[in-house]
C-alpha cells in the first residue's frame, strides 16, 4: 500500500512539477497544459489545433526540456516524403570498400516528436506516422525498426489555413490520444506574454523527469481502480456518439456520420485515471470521465456533410452527448 | 484473503449506509404511493363535485390508503443494493465515487496495493464527513413530501368546496350524512324529488325551486319577508315552474308520438316499448340497431315506418330538432339508401337520447308545484283547486316522460295514473329522503302500487299521491266523474274507472291539454273529503276494485 501510495504521490508530484515548469514559459492555457501532461503520462499522442502564434510549438519544446527527452521537430510541407520522416536505406560504403544498405533513421526516431503543421503534408506522408504512432515501430524494406521509448508525437495544425493543406485521415486522427484546442489568451495573459517575451529575462526550464520515470509512472497509472459502473458509463458515452445507436442524442443522429472508435473509450479511461490521481484520489469518478471526454472524443466523431456545410462544432455535439447520457443508477 | 482493517471498517460503514438508504427508500416510496393515492383521490373529488353519486368519500380514502400500502410493501420487498446506497452517499456527500468503487473492491478476493489504498482513502473520506450519522437525510424525499403536501391541500380545498356546494344546494354532503346540511324537513322536501328523477337528468333546477320554497317558508315564518313579498315570489316561481312543466310535457309528447310511429312496424316495437318505459338510452340503442339492420326490413315495412315518422314529424307540437330527425329518417327510409337510412336512424337515436337528457324531470316539477300549493295553503290562499290542477297537469307529463302511458290512450293512461310513484323509474332508487311522504311511495314495488291492469287500491293514490292529503284535517278535493265527458275519457274504455280520487294523477288527454279539469257541461264537480274520512273513501274504492264512480 505504501509503495502504491508513494507511486500515486510521485505521479501527482511529477505532473504538478511538469505543469509548473511549462507554466514558466507558457502563460495561462492551464487546461491545455493539463491535457498535454495527462497525455504524456498516459503515453498518448496529442494533436494541438489553434491559430498561429498561440504557443503551440513553444509548448512542445518546453515540454521536451522539462522531461529531458530526445526531441525532434518535423516541419510538415507538401513536398515532404515519408522517407524524410521515418528514414530510408542508403547505400553506404564501409572502410573496407564494401557497399551495403544501411538504414538511416529519420527525425521520427526521437522520444518527443513535434509534427509541426501536420496537415500541410500529403496524406501519403501523414500516413507514414500511422505505424509509428500505434506500434512504436517503423518498417522500411521489410525491416521493422523500433522507436525509442517513451515515444510521443505532438502534432500541430492550423484550422483555417485550408489552402495547401490536407485534412488528416480518420485513421490518423484516431491515433491521437487527445485533440486539444489552443485558445486565445485573455488580456491579462497577453500582457504577461508580452512582458516575458520582450524583456531581457529568460525563463530557465528545469527537467523534472526522464524517460524511464515516465514509463514507470505510465505503468502505475494503469493500476488505478475504476468501478464497473464507470466503465459502463464510459462505454455508453462512446456509443452515444454513434448515430445508429438507439439512445443517441438528436444532434448525433442529425450531424454525425461515424461515431468514436473503441480507442476513444480507452483514452477516456486512461486519462480519467490520471485526472483522478492528479486530484489526489485513488479511484476514477464520473466527473473525471466527463472532464476528459471532450478531448478524447472531438477528433474521433466524424461529422456528416450537413454539419460540415453549416460548420457545426463537434464540441457542441460532444457536450450534448455528455448531457444526455446518464450516469446510471443501480437498483 | 487479505485482512484489511480499512476494509473491515468500511464494510460496517457501508452496511449502516445501506440500512439508512433502505429506510429512506421506504419513506420515499411511501410518500410516492401516498402522493399517487392523493392525486387519484383528488381526481375522484373533482368527479364528486360534478356528480356526487359516482364516487363517495370512503372509496377515495381507501384509494389513497391502498396506494400508500402498495408503495410501502414495494419498497420493503425490493430493498436498494449496497452499490446504490454507496452511490447515493457518494452523490450526497461529494465523495467522487469513492464508496461506489470501494463496494466493488470489497467483493474481490485479492486486491492490488493501489486498490487497498483506495479502500483506505474511501474509509478516511467517509470518516471525515461531519454528521454522517444523521442518515437518512430526507433531502431526496423533499420533492415527494412537498408534492404530497400540495396535493393534500388541493384535495382538502376541493372537498371543502364540494361540501360548501352541497350545503348550498342541499344535496348529499361529502363529510356528513345525506342532507346533513339541512333540517329533516328540508331533507325530505329536497331529497325526495331528486331521487324520483329519471336517471341522467339533473334535478338541480327543480331542487332550486324547492329550495326557494323552503327559504320563502322560513322567511315567512321568521317575518323576514312580508306576505305580499312572499306572494310575489310564489307567483314568479309558479310561472317558471308552469313554463318548464309545459316544456317537459311537450318533450314527453314528442317522444310518445315517436313511440307510436315506431310501434307501427314490428322491427321498431322494441324501441317504441323502451320509449314508453322512459328508457331513452335503450331506445336510442335500438334505433341505431334498427338503422344497422335497415336493409333487412321489407319495402312495405320501410314505407310504413317512413310514413309514420313523417306524420310524427309533421305534428306541429313535436320538438323541432326531433321532428327534423324524424323527417330525415323518413326521407332516408323512402330513398332505400342503406347508408343514409342507417345514418338517419342513428341520428334519430342520438336525438332521442339528447332530448331525454335535456328534458327536466316532470315528476320533480309536479312535486315542486305541489309544494308550491302547500306553501300557498299555508299562507291561507284559497286557490288550491286551481293550483292542484296545474300540479296534476305537470304530474301527467311526468308520467309520460317517465314511462307512464301517454295521453293518447286514455285507457292506458288511466291504468297507469294511480301508480305514479310506483311506476316511475326514479321510484326504484331509494334515496336520502326515505322516510318522507314521497319516499314511502318509492319504496313500494311497482306491482303493489299499480299494475298493468290498472287495478290498484285507491288508498295509495289518495293517501300518497299528494302531500296535502296527508295532513289530517285538511280538505281534499275529489273531482267527480262527469256524466258525459266531452273530449275526455270514454266511460266504457278499460281503465277509465281507474281515475283516482284526488285528481292529482289524472293523465293528460290526447290533445295534450291538462285534463285535471274534467269538464261536465262546463262545470267542475268536486267533492271535498275531510281528512279523517279518507279511509272510508279508500275502502269504497277498494271494494269496487277500482271500478265505477262514487
Amino acid at each position: 500500500v505504501t509503495s502504491s501510495t508513494t507511486a500515486v504521490d510521485d505521479l501527482q508530484r511529477t505532473a504538478l512539477a511538469l505543469e509548473r515548469e511549462i507554466g514558466k514559459v507558457i502563460v495561462g492555457q492551464e487546461p491545455l497544459v493539463r491535457g498535454v501532461v495527462i497525455a504524456l503520462l498516459a503515453g498518448g499522442h496529442v494533436l494541438l489545433e489553434g491559430l498561429p502564434g498561440l504557443g503551440k510549438t513553444i509548448l512542445v519544446r518546453t515540454l521536451a526540456q522539462a522531461v529531458r527527452l530526445r526531441y525532434s521537430r518535423i516541419q510538415f510541407t507538401p513536398d515532404l516524403m515519408p522517407a524524410d520522416v521515418i528514414g530510408t536505406n542508403m547505400v553506404i560504403e564501409d572502410p573496407n570498400g564494401q557497399r551495403g544498405f544501411t538504414f538511416q533513421q529519420g527525425p521520427i526516431f526521437a522520444n518527443l516528436v513535434l509534427a509541426d503543421e501536420i496537415n500541410r503534408a500529403t496524406p501519403r506522408t501523414q500516413s507514414a506516422l500511422l505505424e509509428a504512432m500505434q506500434e512504436r515501430t517503423v518498417t522500411v524494406a521489410n525491416v521493422a525498426h523500433e522507436l525509442p521509448l517513451p515515444f510521443f508525437v505532438l502534432a500541430t495544425q492550423n484550422p483555417i489555413e485550408l489552402e495547401g493543406t490536407y485534412p488528416l485521415p480518420e485513421a490518423e486522427l484516431d491515433r491521437f490520444f487527445f485533440k486539444l484546442q489552443v485558445g486565445y489568451p485573455s488580456r491579462e495573459q497577453l500582457s504577461e506574454i508580452l512582458r516575458r517575451t520582450t524583456g531581457a529575462e529568460r525563463s530557465a526550464v528545469e527537467p523534472v523527469a526522464d524517460g524511464e520515470r515516465l514509463l514507470w509512472l505510465q505503468d502505475r497509472v494503469r493500476e488505478v481502480p475504476i468501478a464497473s459502473f464507470l466503465l459502463d458509463y464510459a462505454a455508453r458515452l462512446v456509443l452515444a456518439t454513434h448515430p445508429e445507436q438507439a439512445g443517441a442524442p438528436e444532434l448525433v443522429r442529425r450531424f454525425v456520420r461515424y461515431g468514436a472508435s473503441p480507442r476513444a473509450g480507452q483514452a477516456i479511461i486512461l486519462a480519467a485515471k490520471i485526472s483522478a490521481v492528479l486530484s489526489g484520489r485513488f479511484n476514477v469518478s464520473a466527473a473525471d470521465l466527463r472532464a476528459v471526454a471532450p478531448a478524447a472524443l472531438r477528433h474521433r466523431v466524424i461529422l456528416n456533410y450537413e454539419a460540415e456545410a453549416s460548420d457545426y462544432p463537434t464540441d457542441r455535439i460532444v457536450a450534448e452527448v455528455l448531457q444526455q447520457v446518464p450516469e446510471g443508477n443501480p437498483r | 484473503m487479505i485482512i484489511d482493517p480499512n476494509a473491515r471498517s468500511l464494510r460496517v460503514e457501508l452496511h449502516r449506509l445501506w440500512l439508512g438508504c433502505w429506510a429512506e427508500h421506504v419513506a420515499r416510496q411511501m410518500l410516492r404511493g401516498l402522493g399517487l393515492g392523493i392525486a387519484l383521490a383528488l381526481g375522484g373529488a373533482l368527479v364528486l363535485v360534478v356528480h356526487a353519486r359516482l364516487v363517495n368519500s370512503e372509496v377515495l380514502f381507501m384509494l389513497a390508503a391502498a396506494c400508500l400500502l402498495v408503495g410501502t410493501l414495494g419498497s420493503l420487498v425490493r430493498p436498494p443494493s449496497r452499490l446504490r446506497a454507496a452511490r447515493v452517499a457518494d452523490a450526497r456527500w461529494g465523495l467522487d465515487d469513492r464508496l461506489g468503487t470501494a463496494v466493488e473492491l470489497l467483493d474481490r478476493q485479492s486486491r492490488t496495493p493501489l486498490e487497498q489504498a483506495q479502500l483506505g482513502d474511501a474509509a478516511r473520506s467517509l470518516r471525515s464527513i461531519p454528521g454522517r450519522w444523521r442518515w437518512p437525510r430526507l433531502t431526496s424525499a423533499k420533492r415527494e413530501g412537498v408534492t404530497v403536501l400540495v396535493l393534500t391541500v388541493l384535495l382538502m380545498s376541493v372537498l371543502w368546496l364540494e361540501g360548501q356546494g352541497e350545503s348550498l344546494i342541499g344535496g348529499p354532503g361529502w363529510l356528513g350524512a345525506p342532507g346533513a346540511a339541512l333540517g329533516d324537513q328540508e331533507a325530505i322536501a329536497v331529497g325526495a324529488p331528486s331521487d324520483q328523477s329519471a336517471p341522467g337528468r339533473a334535478p338541480s333546477r327543480t331542487s332550486d325551486a324547492l329550495r326557494q320554497l323552503d327559504q320563502l317558508d322560513r322567511a315567512r315564518e321568521s317575518g323576514a319577508l312580508s306576505e305580499a313579498g312572499v306572494g310575489q315570489a310564489l307567483d314568479r316561481l309558479e310561472s317558471d315552474l308552469r313554463q318548464r312543466s309545459g316544456a317537459a310535457r311537450q318533450q314527453g309528447e314528442s317522444l310518445d308520438r315517436l313511440a307510436q310511429a315506431l310501434g307501427q312496424v314490428s322491427a321498431g316495437e322494441s324501441a317504441a316499448e323502451s320509449l314508453r318505459q322512459g328508457d331513452a338510452e335503450q331506445a336510442a340503442d335500438q334505433l341505431r340497431e334498427l338503422g344497422r339492420e335497415a336493409d333487412q326490413l321489407s319495402p312495405e315495412a320501410k314505407s310504413q315506418l317512413a310514413e309514420a315518422l313523417r306524420q310524427a314529424a309533421a305534428d306541429g307540437r313535436t320538438e323541432r330538432a326531433l321532428a327534423d330527425r324524424e323527417q330525415r329518417a323518413a326521407d332516408a327510409l323512402g330513398s332505400r339508401d342503406y347508408p343514409a337510412t342507417s345514418s338517419a336512424l342513428a341520428a334519430l337515436g342520438d336525438e332521442v337520447q339528447q332530448s331525454s337528457a335535456r328534458g327536466e324531470d316532470g315528476q320533480a316539477l309536479a312535486d315542486a308545484l305541489q309544494r308550491l300549493d302547500q306553501e300557498r295553503t299555508a299562507r291561507g290562499e284559497n286557490g288550491m283547486a286551481d293550483r292542484g290542477d296545474q300540479a296534476n297537469s305537470a304530474n301527467s307529463s311526468a308520467r309520460q316522460t317517465l314511462g307512464g302511458q301517454p295521453g293518447t290512450s286514455p285507457a292506458a293512461a288511466g291504468g297507469a295514473s294511480g301508480s305514479q310513484a310506483g311506476t316511475g323509474e326514479g321510484s326504484n332508487q331509494p334515496g336520502p329522503g326515505a322516510g318522507g311522504m314521497v319516499g314511502e311511495a318509492q319504496t313500494e314495488p311497482p306491482g303493489v302500487a299499480g299494475g298493468p291492469s290498472g287495478a290498484r287500491d285507491g288508498g295509495d293514490a289518495l293517501g300518497d299521491a299528494a302531500p296535502p292529503l296527508d295532513v289530517v284535517g285538511q280538505p281534499v278535493e275529489v273531482p267527480a266523474r262527469p256524466a258525459s265527458p266531452v273530449g275526455g275519457l270514454p266511460t266504457d274504455a278499460p281503465g277509465a274507472d281507474d281515475e283516482p280520487v284526488g285528481g292529482a294523477t289524472v293523465p293528460a288527454n290526447e290533445a295534450g291539454q291538462p285534463p285535471a279539469q274534467v269538464q261536465s257541461g262546463g262545470q267542475i264537480e268536486r267533492v271535498v273529503v275531510p281528512g279523517d274520512q279518507r279511509s272510508v273513501v279508500r275502502e269504497y274504492f277498494a271494494r269496487r276494485g277500482g271500478k265505477g264512480t262514487p
